[in-house]
């Protein structure tokens, strides 16, 4: 496939202007919620990945500050759904149901993710396909193989 | 539900699908497919649309819009027109008789076809999108000649190379032979579309489905029969096949320019890479865009 890596990579947000939301002082424990879901349904590390891509963007893109913590562990859930929908085998994906047993997420109610799933892909315009950093591992390690075999110098890597 | 209706703001035609979302009811789970049950937003629509969402070619049919509302799914795509495959059923067979000069017209129309198939193949392939359901009903033909892919519904993001995917995907007849003979999860990437968009080429110059297999096996064996089974499997396939296939008759390759008659050279040596078994050795859309069968003026003469 003659992906263009670089290109998809600079659909991403760019970080450097200045924005303070909650929601970066929650991220971490955030990421461990997401990467724990992920383990407990056995999915990819790739999604974990994309979740937490989308995660981001949504919150940027509808500029939210809330600083009700549960909120984002809701959001975090749907792009989760969202992700391991877009990435793994269908009858992999999670059911809400399910979901909804993890204690962070106590207390709200399964039309919750439905309808958070739907905000966030009109915040995200439904661009889904992005190029998160797995991809970018994978790319510099092919780049790797490439030079072994002296195809290709250290000027052309870098 | 697909309806064709007319924008009272823009005055474009559009075409709507409409999907009906079950109401979620837990355990309830034989309706999952078409509506998610409690999953969510519907696995397979969601991929339809991002994907869709993310193409922007004039040779990939273009959503507009998707609203979704009280269960209800509606995707708003431009409206284009007929499919390849009732096109070709609507001609008559004079069109595909050889020496006539209707057939002449079918042979430039399928180059000139088969030119945007590749062009929109490309582009999707491009940007990582695998399609896994390309055949002559998910072209369609708008009133300026233009071919538009469609179909999305099997197709998946995958930028990462090679990884074990579902086998349910892709018409049987138009399905690579590493996905039939892939087990469970066969190991596929971009060149399972290649295959079935020279499955497309050949029944756009013939006018009927170049392998017409009743099951995955029978599809093999239209496979083999014409393009020879391949004496050393493991050789040709790069991967494990099953054992069974060594029972299956020695057949020796046909000729492709018998079968496709009228095609040219150039015509048949495209097809011939489109079809090779090894899947790293099939041509790409990228190269096959390149072939010498697509260089010159080629633009539509009217008959």
């Amino acid at each position: 496939m003659f992906v263009d890596v670089d290109c998809a990579r600079k659909q991403e947000f760019d970080s450097s202007s200045e924005y303070s939301s909650p929601y970066f002082s929650y991220r971490r424990e955030i990421v461990q919620f997401v990467a724990k879901v992920c383990s407990k349904f056995k999915l990819k590390t790739l999604t974990i990945h994309y979740a937490m891509n989308y995660l981001d963007r949504f919150v940027r893109a509808i500029n939210m500050k809330s600083s009700d913590k549960s909120r984002y562990f809701v959001f975090a859930a749907a792009s989760l759904m969202i992700a391991a929908k877009f990435e793994e085998r269908p009858d992999h994906v999670p059911y809400v149901q399910e979901l909804f047993l993890l204690p962070e997420l106590r207390g709200f109610d399964h039309s919750e993710v439905s309808s958070s799933e739907l905000m966030i892909l009109k915040g995200l315009g439904w661009k889904l396909h992005v190029c998160t950093y797995v991809h970018m591992l994978d790319s510099h390690i092919s780049t790797g193989i490439c030079s072994t075999t002296e195809e290709a110098s250290v000027d052309d890597i870098s | 539900m697909v309806v064709k209706c007319e924008s009272r703001v823009s005055g474009k035609v559009m075409v709507v699908k409409r999907i009906k979302k079950m109401p979620s009811v837990s355990g309830d789970a034989s309706d999952e497919d078409e509506a998610g049950a409690d999953q969510g937003f519907p696995v397979r629509y969601l991929r339809e649309a991002c994907l869709l969402r993310a193409c922007n070619h004039p040779n990939v049919m273009k959503l507009e819009f998707v609203t979704y509302h009280e269960g209800q799914i509606e995707l708003f795509s431009e409206f284009v027109g007929l499919n390849v495959e009732d096109y070709i059923s609507s001609l008559s067979d004079e069109y595909f008789t050889r020496n006539k000069q209707k057939h002449e017209w079918v042979l430039q129309l399928g180059r000139y076809f088969m030119k945007q198939v590749l062009k929109g193949i490309d582009y999707c392939h491009s940007i990582g999108i695998l399609l896994r359901d390309v055949k002559p009903r998910n072209f369609l033909i708008s009133s300026d000649g233009t071919l538009k892919l469609t179909g999305f519904v099997l197709a998946r993001f995958s930028l990462l190379p090679e990884e074990p995917l579902t086998q349910q995907v892709v018409t049987l007849s138009y399905r690579a032979p590493e996905i039939i003979l892939g087990g469970t999860y066969p190991v596929y990437t971009a060149p399972v579309d290649i295959w079935s968009a020279g499955c497309t080429f050949a029944e756009m110059i013939t006018g009927r489905t170049l392998f017409e297999g009743d099951s995955e096996i029978g599809q093999l064996l239209k496979i083999f029969k014409l393009l020879g089974t391949p004496s050393d499997c493991n050789k040709s396939f790069c991967f494990e096949v099953p054992s069974y296939i060594e029972l299956l008759p020695q057949w020796q390759p046909q000729s492709l320019s018998e079968r496709l008659e009228g095609l040219c050279d150039e015509g048949v040596d495209l097809l011939s890479r489109m079809l090779l078994y090894h899947p790293c050795s099939r041509i790409t859309a990228r190269d096959a865009l390149k072939h010498p069968y697509f260089q010159g003026d080629h633009s539509l003469m009217k008959t």
